[in-house]
């Protein structure tokens, strides 16, 4: 018992550290959080609506409801791919349940999400999205996201560690996957025959059963949260799997 | 397993397998996979250790550069899996290995008290409990709350000391810390040391330096290439040791 109390408390410390050490120096602090999603947004919007012209209705809306997503999914898998090797003097020093360093950089980085999520209301009343009660399905997709990150993190941070060009070679894999997932696109104008890309693309489903609640403002279709589901499940399960197996392998090469 | 035992290793060895070069490029372990040519050698960190210790028992350990001293230590830490034999410990453990591995720069001397207080095994509202305590010992009530890269190493070294004593273990693993530190805070060390042998702490001390072991051990366990070559009463260890060295 005293030892979840403890797990809790390290855990909840870690974040609190995370969060802290993040703005620390920043003069605008945790509004950055804020501000930057709306930033990226004005950005993309004025090179995707002007420049490629796509067809769609408050497109500003259509790019937040993906783009803050997708953050949350890069930065925290990027930074924790590095998780383990930054703290290598601390692992080689105490025995803890080591895994909580990649959850506690995941979850930070979710806590930002959750601040994201506030300049994505503020632009949905701008454009005069419908905001109804099944918006509260939001939870479903959200969790998947959270559980597919955590699951791909704990991957990385074991293989980066035993070969560290993974993590460069993850940067170059992150900016080919953003591209083929339809964040400032939509998956409409992808020709059939590389419709299998999206498919097999856990971030694509998870992406559409948001936009269906937060841009379309309707209940996420069953099958498709159900395949989100399966697929973040699936790696979640097997990331835990991964590091348990490897976590006590790595330690030597730190 | 005897009432009085901590800390028990039976028949326990750690063997590394090792590719000749560490952590190589993607690119050359791939060639080297599909060419068949990863080699690896084998070779023991630690063999064979049989050891029981008791509570309140401080042993000191003496070894040459690279005979498996912290290796050792790391073992009963529980941060190495040994791949033969079998760790016993009992109790809270507190490894002063790297004083202040875990600290963070931005963050107050006092986020790092919890922060290291965490990661060594405590709850919060242990901490809590002997933060003052804590604070006093260190000498540092005037700079607790600013970041901790405005510290200099010495006043890292005493906090990092001060977190890993105050929180009442049962078993200390020093490895060569009192190496650093003003002779004041080394004096106060020592005397805290000793405290917690009077407690009932058991202590494992590696050091190379014989005067340390001789104020702070009763036996002394002799290492050499992973091994127990000798384990006794520390004079005789120790004489062993620089004999074997002249």
């Amino acid at each position: 018992m005293s030892k979840i109390i403890w797990i809790r408390d390290l855990l909840f410390e870690l974040i609190k550290k995370d969060l802290k050490v993040k703005y620390k120096r920043s003069i605008l602090g945790v509004f950055w959080s804020i501000l930057n999603p709306l930033l990226m947004m004005v950005v993309m919007s004025i090179v995707f609506s002007y420049l490629f012209r796509f067809e769609i209705k408050n497109y500003p809306v259509y790019i937040l409801s993906g783009i803050i997503f997708w953050n949350f999914f890069s930065t925290s898998t990027n930074l924790s791919s590095f998780s383990l090797i930054s703290n290598a003097s601390l692992l080689k020093k105490v025995y803890f349940p080591r895994a909580i360093l990649v959850i506690s950089v995941v979850l930070s980085q979710f806590i930002n999400l959750l601040y994201a999520l506030i300049p994505l209301v503020f632009i949905m009343i701008i454009y005069k999205t419908p905001i109804n009660l099944s918006i509260i399905f939001i939870i479903f997709p959200l969790l998947f996201l959270l559980l597919f990150t955590i699951g791909i993190s704990l991957i990385l941070s074991i293989l980066s560690t035993y070969f560290t060009d993974i993590g460069y070679i993850y940067q170059i894999i992150l900016l080919a996957w953003m591209y083929l997932t339809p964040i400032f696109y939509p998956a409409s104008i992808v020709p059939d025959k590389y419709r299998i890309f999206l498919l097999i693309n856990p971030i694509y489903h998870i992406l559409t059963n948001i936009r269906e609640i937060i841009y379309y403002g309707t209940l996420p279709a069953m099958n498709s949260l159900l395949i989100s589901f399966i697929f973040s499940f699936f790696f979640f399960i097997f990331g835990l799997w991964f590091f348990k197996m490897n976590e006590n392998k790595v330690i030597y090469l730190l | 397993m005897n009432e009085d035992t901590v800390i028990k290793l039976e028949n326990v060895s750690l063997k590394f397998k090792l590719q000749k070069e560490r952590s190589p490029s993607l690119k050359e372990f791939a060639i080297r996979l599909l060419s068949k040519k990863v080699s690896y050698i084998n070779f023991y960190a630690i063999k064979n250790i049989n050891i029981e210790i008791k509570k309140g028992e401080s042993i000191g350990i003496i070894g040459r550069n690279g005979a498996g001293k912290t290796t050792l230590l790391r073992i009963i830490a529980g941060v190495y899996k040994p791949t033969e034999g079998k760790v016993f410990v009992k109790g809270k453990i507190m490894p002063i290995i790297e004083l202040g591995a875990g600290f963070d720069m931005e963050l107050t001397g006092k986020e790092n008290i919890f922060i290291n207080g965490l990661l060594l095994g405590m709850t919060k509202k242990e901490i809590e409990g002997k933060y003052d305590e804590i604070v006093e010992f260190s000498g540092l009530k005037d700079f607790i709350n600013s970041p901790l890269r405005t510290y200099s190493s010495g006043m890292i070294l005493r906090l990092g000391f001060s977190v890993a004593t105050s929180l009442d273990p049962d078993i200390i693993l020093l490895d060569e810390v009192f190496a650093v530190g003003d002779a004041e805070f080394r004096e106060k060390c020592i005397k805290r040391m000793n405290e917690m042998k009077e407690k009932g702490t058991t202590l494992l001390f590696v050091s190379h330096d014989m005067n340390a072991i001789r104020e702070n051990c009763e036996k002394a366990i002799l290492l050499e290439k992973g091994e127990i070559k000798e384990y006794d009463n520390k004079e005789t260890i120790i004489q062993w040791y620089l004999k074997k060295n002249i």
